[in-house]
């Protein structure tokens, strides 16, 4: 039979108190000097407090186990938070992705563009009515003065009546005056009267004269007024069109500028937008990192069973020496141990302790 | 039409880290939480364009479930792949035997596995 302190790991006799040097129990107590008179044989303790370290150890193993399950829910709560967020991250930037993708497409920017160019054209509609009106306004006026002028040129037609009636009065008081002179004295008061007559058509040919004369300035004067004010109201309204016309085209230079701007601005939030969702993403693979930690603390909690099975054995053999220990055993938990390891990481720490080959490891990504 | 993916894994982690990733780009996902699970759905008649499957995950782990799944009719060429911890040779050679069509090793950033992907079903 095996001495148990060959079959216990040097650390577990260490923190059992039971090192290969003298135990620091009764063990350590001084050899009895030689004149001592011999007492009754003392029963040995060192098989009752190894029992006792060995239980010890069993609810130890026990609650490091329990501490483990307990760190894998915690973890895997904390993943599982992490990953909703993650997600609620990433649907939030989804969200703003799309709004900003449609925000800043050419087809809503040229949109933009289109009821701009509708509304100015709407505007330019108004203004070329406004004129239309003007214009109609203008050439009624200008009928209307014309009409004056038509007026004052009939007058001068009735003027020149006049004055061809006053040539024939002179003509008539002409042929009055020789009349008379034939009729010698008799006819001399006839003569007077012819001399009166042409004097008066004299008279009336200057007056009719003087009003054709008026008539004629007043005529120049119409047209002046009429050029005057159609020219210049024409004027008027093109400065203040080139004037609408400028602002109008300010506006759409503006509203380019403007536009342009806000697409640079939606195209650099969306690129950025895009640099925030690839670390997020990033996250989501990385958050992985908790189901190899389970993995590997579940694997740590099976072994501290298998060791926690082999203790229990050991104790049961000091607690009954007459049972018989199974020295080969440990190896095999051991060998099991090993073969139950889920990822290189694990088997290179094995065997980093107890020795053996040290395993090749291939790709992360291999297809077949 | 959007590919369907089947993720099998014991772990919630690992199942909502790959939905988050392959949803994000547009795939469809269907989860199964075991071995056993899976191959009841897929049995059922569900018909994913790819099957991801853990390694480890209790009586009927991932080889033997693509090793079952293979014998169902539709299912001779499915791409159908190994997501582990496990990097060993000899898995690999089993898995392969079984009928994988790949094995990646945990963790799996978001572009390895789309590429992956992409490689094992072109034009998804």
């Amino acid at each position: 039979m095996t001495t148990l302190t060959a079959l216990l790991p040097t650390g577990l006799l260490s923190w059992l108190g039971w090192g290969q040097g003298p135990a620091r129990t009764t063990a350590a107590a001084p050899p009895p000097p030689e004149h001592a008179v011999v007492a009754a044989p003392v029963e040995d303790p060192r098989p009752v407090v190894l029992a006792e370290g060995l239980r010890h150890y069993e609810d130890y193993s026990e609650v490091v186990r329990l501490q483990l399950d307990c760190v894998t829910e915690v973890t895997e709560a904390a993943a599982l938070d992490i990953l909703k967020q993650l997600q609620g991250i990433d649907c939030a930037l989804g969200d703003l992705l799309t709004f900003l993708r449609e925000a800043s497409s050419s087809a809503r920017v040229s949109q933009m563009m289109t009821q701009a160019q509708q509304q100015i054209a709407a505007g330019r509609d108004t203004l070329d009515s406004f004129l239309r009106s003007r214009s109609q306004e203008a050439s009624s006026e200008e009928q209307q003065l014309e009409e004056v002028a038509a007026s004052a040129r009939r007058l001068n037609d009735f003027v020149e009546e006049a004055r061809s009636i006053a040539r024939r009065t002179n003509m008539l008081a002409i042929n009055a005056a020789i009349e008379a002179s034939r009729a010698g004295e008799t006819g001399r008061g006839f003569a007077v009267v012819a001399g009166e007559v042409k004097a008066l058509s004299q008279r009336s040919d200057e007056l009719a004269q003087r009003i054709g004369s008026g008539l004629h300035d007043l005529d120049s004067i119409m047209h002046a007024a009429v050029e005057a004010i159609v020219s210049q109201a024409a004027a008027r309204e093109r400065e203040n069109i080139e004037k609408i016309s400028a602002a109008v085209g300010s506006l759409m230079d503006t509203l380019e500028v403007l536009v342009a701007h806000q697409r640079e601005i939606l195209v650099k939030a969306q690129q950025e937008n895009e640099h925030i969702a690839q670390p997020v993403m990033a996250l989501m693979g990385s958050i992985q990192f908790q189901d190899i930690t389970r993995q590997q603390l579940a694997h740590v909690g099976r072994a501290m069973a298998v060791m926690n099975g082999h203790v229990a054995r050991l104790r049961a053999a000091v607690e009954d020496p007459s049972q018989t220990i199974d020295t080969g055993s440990i190896q095999r938990e051991l060998d099991q141990i090993f073969n139950d390891y889920v990822m290189a990481r694990q088997r290179h720490a094995h065997t980093e302790v107890v020795g053996g080959d040290k395993e090749e490891v291939g790709p992360a990504i291999e297809l077949f | 039409m959007p590919l369907t993916i089947m993720i099998v894994d014991d772990s919630p982690t690992m199942l909502m880290s790959l939905e988050g990733m392959l949803s994000k780009n547009g795939y469809g996902v269907v989860k199964a939480t075991s071995g056993e699970q899976a191959f009841a759905t897929l049995k059922g008649g569900t018909k994913p364009g790819l099957l991801i499957t853990d390694l480890n995950m209790g009586a009927m782990d991932g080889i033997e479930l693509i090793r079952q799944a293979r014998k169902l009719p539709g299912f001779q060429f499915l791409p159908m792949l190994m997501l582990t911890t496990e990097s060993q040779q000899a898995k690999r050679a089993e898995a392969k035997a079984a009928g994988a069509t790949g094995w990646l090793v945990k963790p799996v950033q978001p572009d390895a596995l789309i590429g992956v992907i992409k490689q094992v079903v072109p034009g998804s």
